[in-house]
């Protein structure tokens, strides 16, 4: 099983594949990650008013937005642990 | 290499669901006189997708990197299979071989679904 | 609502066969009703039924279409072939040749509509059991 872990790995490849719109800037990065956090937690209870209100046609379609939504939570909450320890670290290096 | 797989897996559900709905209206209408059958493209899309022709001019879109990933079904009537005394073309048979392979279908896009959910989830939460 | 279409749409077919059960038994049981309320005999009742279409607009992309959604009933008619004639003298309604009129039902035909009638049943109680078993699994995802 291909497991790839999270780190300064990934933020890596976001800033290849942002760079060509958003510019090499972390601040810059990091804001469109929020939005696209932002806006799948969106999606979800969108969905989720939409079921409840008898719009939704698929169920799955409103699993899979939840599922999504709290996977990118996940992500976006693994991501801030790994720079506050990163910062840490940093904090704690001797001068 | 991009991963058409998840969104391949996303819109297959959804190609099943109106399969269901289809298939069901089939089964409600087995003797309405001048009923054709209702018929879910999904599948053949797909492999026009894969070998690059594309069916539909009307789509514009270009089957590129993405294209694959992006393929919906769709729902038509069924108009040239042969039909009975009332002009109704619903084979009985077929119908219900369809909804029990149809059911698998779906279960087994669930399950690939969820194994794509648990990577991520391990990946993340290492 | 409209995660239920599915099974809303075998609803449809299981009440047309239910009420085409009742139309077949009411036949059989006036096979030999030779006088009913308008003083003819009895006439042969059959439902009038269609498919059931919705025209719906898309949400996201604002077209319109038309949705196969099941079976709707139009009404119960009568079959308008002609009455049977069996001659019988000593009847109360034979006419003045002494012809009775029976009813237009045939039994042979009015059992095979039965059988069919069951089948057809049977099978929208199946495809509204798959769907069950779909939602069911759609639960399932990432059931953690």
């Amino acid at each position: 099983m291909n497991v790839n872990g999270i780190g300064t790995g990934s933020i890596s490849r976001i800033a290849d594949k942002q760079s060509s719109n958003t510019g090499t800037s972390f601040k810059d990065i990091i804001n469109d990650q929020l939005s696209k956090l932002n806006d799948s937690q969106i999606r979800a209870d969108q969905m989720a008013q939409d079921f409840i209100s008898g719009e939704v046609e698929d169920l799955h379609a409103v699993m899979i937005a939840t599922e999504e939504a709290r996977l990118s939570l996940d992500l976006a909450l693994q991501v801030r642990n790994k720079i506050v320890e990163a910062y840490k670290e940093i904090n704690n290096m001797q001068l | 290499m991009p991963d058409y797989s998840y969104s391949m897996i996303k819109n297959a559900l959804d190609a099943s669901s109106m399969r269901q709905r289809a298939i069901s209206s089939n089964i409600a209408n087995i003797n309405t006189p001048n009923y054709k059958v209702n018929k879910v493209e999904f599948e053949e899309h797909l492999k026009n997708a894969i070998n690059g022709t594309s069916l539909k001019k009307t789509h514009e879109k270009h089957f590129g990197a993405n294209g694959i990933g992006d393929v919906k079904a769709t729902i038509e009537k069924k108009k040239n299979t042969s039909l009975d005394e009332t002009g109704n073309n619903v084979d009985i048979d077929i119908e219900m071989t369809e909804l029990a392979a149809n059911e698998i279908y779906y279960s087994t896009l669930i399950q690939l679904l969820n194994a794509k959910y648990s990577k991520l989830n391990a990946a993340i939460n290492r | 609502m409209t995660v239920f279409k599915s099974m809303q749409i075998n609803a449809t077919g299981l009440n047309l066969e239910r009420l085409k059960l009742d139309t077949i038994s009411t036949n059989i049981a006036n096979a030999n009703t030779t006088r009913t309320e308008n003083g003819e005999a009895y006439r042969r009742k059959v439902v009038v039924f269609r498919e059931r279409l919705s025209a719906e607009t898309d949400r996201q992309s604002g077209l319109a279409s038309v949705r196969s959604e099941g079976v709707s009933v139009v009404g119960i008619a009568e079959d308008q072939s002609d009455f049977r004639l069996e001659y019988s003298p000593e009847h109360p309604d034979a006419d003045e040749n002494g012809y009775v009129r029976l009813p237009n039902v045939n039994m042979v035909d009015e059992m095979i509509d039965l059988i069919r009638t069951q089948r057809t049943y049977e099978a929208n109680v199946t495809a509204l059991n798959t769907s069950k078993s779909i939602l069911k699994k759609a639960l399932e995802i990432s059931k953690d």
